[in-house]
């Protein structure tokens, strides 16, 4: 009977878990960003925006799922830490590690490697207080079957690349994009990124 | 448990839906040329993105080359004023505004198609996919009975990006204007139907007053039930060529390839039986 039991508060909690990571992978359409008003802000300190605290409370219920077991109840932090990671990489691209967020040998990788090591090579680089890229994150969806996760909101970006002291880029643009994240080696690496609607001299991501 | 199960496949159906949903609307996003390649969207540094059909820039701002000089503080940096970073050279130029310290830019040194170029991958993001209307609805069409397509006259509107740089004898101001031109249905009906329809401009709206025995420009005609489908629906498409052209402050103008933006749309096409007595 104790066993009937045990088994049944299992695969409750299974299915519990289940439709959570459902729930929070069906997420209000990306597309609806001024519904959430979720911003994460680079000079801030590690900022839980509302999107991310909701898929943490869906996915992580402290008396059902084991932290260890359940790789999705880190991608808010991770993306927090994916955040500072960029900016630190574009700050001082010749102390960027690469290998922290990507994993080299795709598309994606490679071309965002490029990027890195033209900053590197020709001392292009952002600087603290000029600019900023505002985070506004609409949901976050994951995939237990391919261990994908998946941010999908607006960047407001307003950073200045300075080349040899000298302004190099300071366009302001707004972007709707997602940015998806693998589990790979017991880390989520950052492995795509795709923007759907780019603007210029707007911010598409408020109001 | 069988209460579970239904719970749970309602639930992953619903959001296998709900992503498609989602990836169909951003495919649609996609610009391609007219080869169906997705087109290539960079952005050059250098280059100064206008606003509207100008250039933005206050004319209480003068452009200069900038002089070669020393930093003065026995860095490497600050005494170039040419620079090639991906086989692209920049040049510094002085940007001095009246009331404002000077400040130093690095622009690229490209002629207007390049300019034109950048101008045009930020204008196709301003095109907007071509979500199309039908009459009768897409999921209650009837054979051997016109379907109206047409797409909002919101859609139908040029779309225009200025980008420019300074350059010693002023700047360089391209204007690239996106122009939709065609408008294309594609049915979904294979062999069963006459094949793609292709109308020069956005359709007519169909409205009750125009009745069912008007044609329009933009119609298409299908002979047999989606039935024939396993799914009980043809998958169609509208999609919008857009024409892309630009001309600079100079006189100067040119043609680009043409861009296709798409949406695609399920058709339920049904068989109307009527019992015709005299």
């Amino acid at each position: 009977m104790r066993t009937k039991i045990c088994a049944l508060r299992k695969s409750m909690q299974k299915l519990f878990v289940l439709c959570c990571f459902v729930i929070g992978g069906c997420g209000a359409s990306p597309r609806s960003v001024e519904t959430t008003p979720a911003v994460f802000h680079e000079e801030s300190v590690r900022p839980l925006n509302s999107a991310m605290a909701r898929q943490n409370e869906l996915i992580s219920p402290s008396s059902a799922v084991d932290q260890s077991i359940n790789p999705f109840d880190s991608v808010a932090t991770r993306f927090n830490e994916f955040i500072d990671w960029h900016k630190n990489c574009f700050h001082k691209p010749k102390q960027c590690e690469l290998e922290e967020f990507i994993t080299s040998g795709t598309p994606f990788s490679d071309n965002f490697s490029q990027i890195i090591t033209r900053n590197r090579k020709h001392n292009i680089y952002s600087q603290p207080g000029r600019g900023e890229r505002k985070y506004f994150v609409n949901s976050i969806s994951n995939d237990p079957t391919t261990m994908t996760a998946t941010v999908s909101g607006c960047v407001y970006d307003t950073v200045i690349l300075f080349l040899d002291g000298f302004i190099f880029d300071d366009k302001v643009s707004s972007s709707l994009a997602t940015w998806q994240f693998s589990w790979q080696d017991n880390r989520w690496s950052w492995v795509d990124f795709q923007t759907y609607k780019k603007l210029y001299n707007v911010n598409i991501c408020e109001g | 448990m069988k209460l579970s199960r239904v719970l749970l496949a309602t639930i992953f159906l619903s959001c296998i839906l709900s992503d498609s949903a989602i990836a169909s609307n951003d495919n649609s996003n996609q610009v391609r040329d007219i080869f169906g390649t997705v087109v290539d969207r960079t952005i050059i540094a250098g280059i100064m993105i206008g606003d509207n059909e100008t250039t933005g820039e206050s004319e209480d701002c003068d452009w200069a080359e900038s002089a070669v000089r020393d930093s003065g503080r026995g860095q490497t940096f600050g005494n170039e004023v040419e620079k090639t970073i991906d086989s692209i050279s920049f040049r510094l130029y002085d940007r001095k505004c009246s009331g404002q310290n000077t400040s130093y830019h690095w622009i690229a040194t490209v002629g207007p198609e390049t300019i034109a170029r950048s101008a045009a991958s930020i204008a196709y993001d301003l095109i907007p996919a071509p979500f199309g209307d039908f009459a009768p609805p897409a999921r209650q069409g009837l054979i051997n009975i016109g379907t109206w397509f047409w797409v909002s006259a919101f859609v139908w509107q040029p779309k225009s990006v200025t980008a420019w740089v300074p350059s010693p004898i002023g700047p360089i101001v391209v204007t690239t204007t996106a122009t939709p031109y065609k408008l294309i249905f594609d049915p979904g009906d294979g062999v069963f139907g006459s094949g793609k329809k292709t109308c020069t401009g956005p359709g007519l709206k169909w409205n009750s007053v125009i009745g069912d025995n008007v044609p329009s420009p933009c119609m298409y005609t299908y002979r047999h039930s989606s039935a024939i489908k396993p799914n009980g629906l043809f998958a169609a498409s509208t999609s919008i060529v857009w024409r892309i052209t630009w001309r600079t402050n100079q006189g100067v103008s040119g043609v680009m390839p043409d861009v296709t933006t798409s949406s695609s749309h399920q058709m339920r096409i049904r068989e109307f039986q009527a019992l015709v007595t005299s």
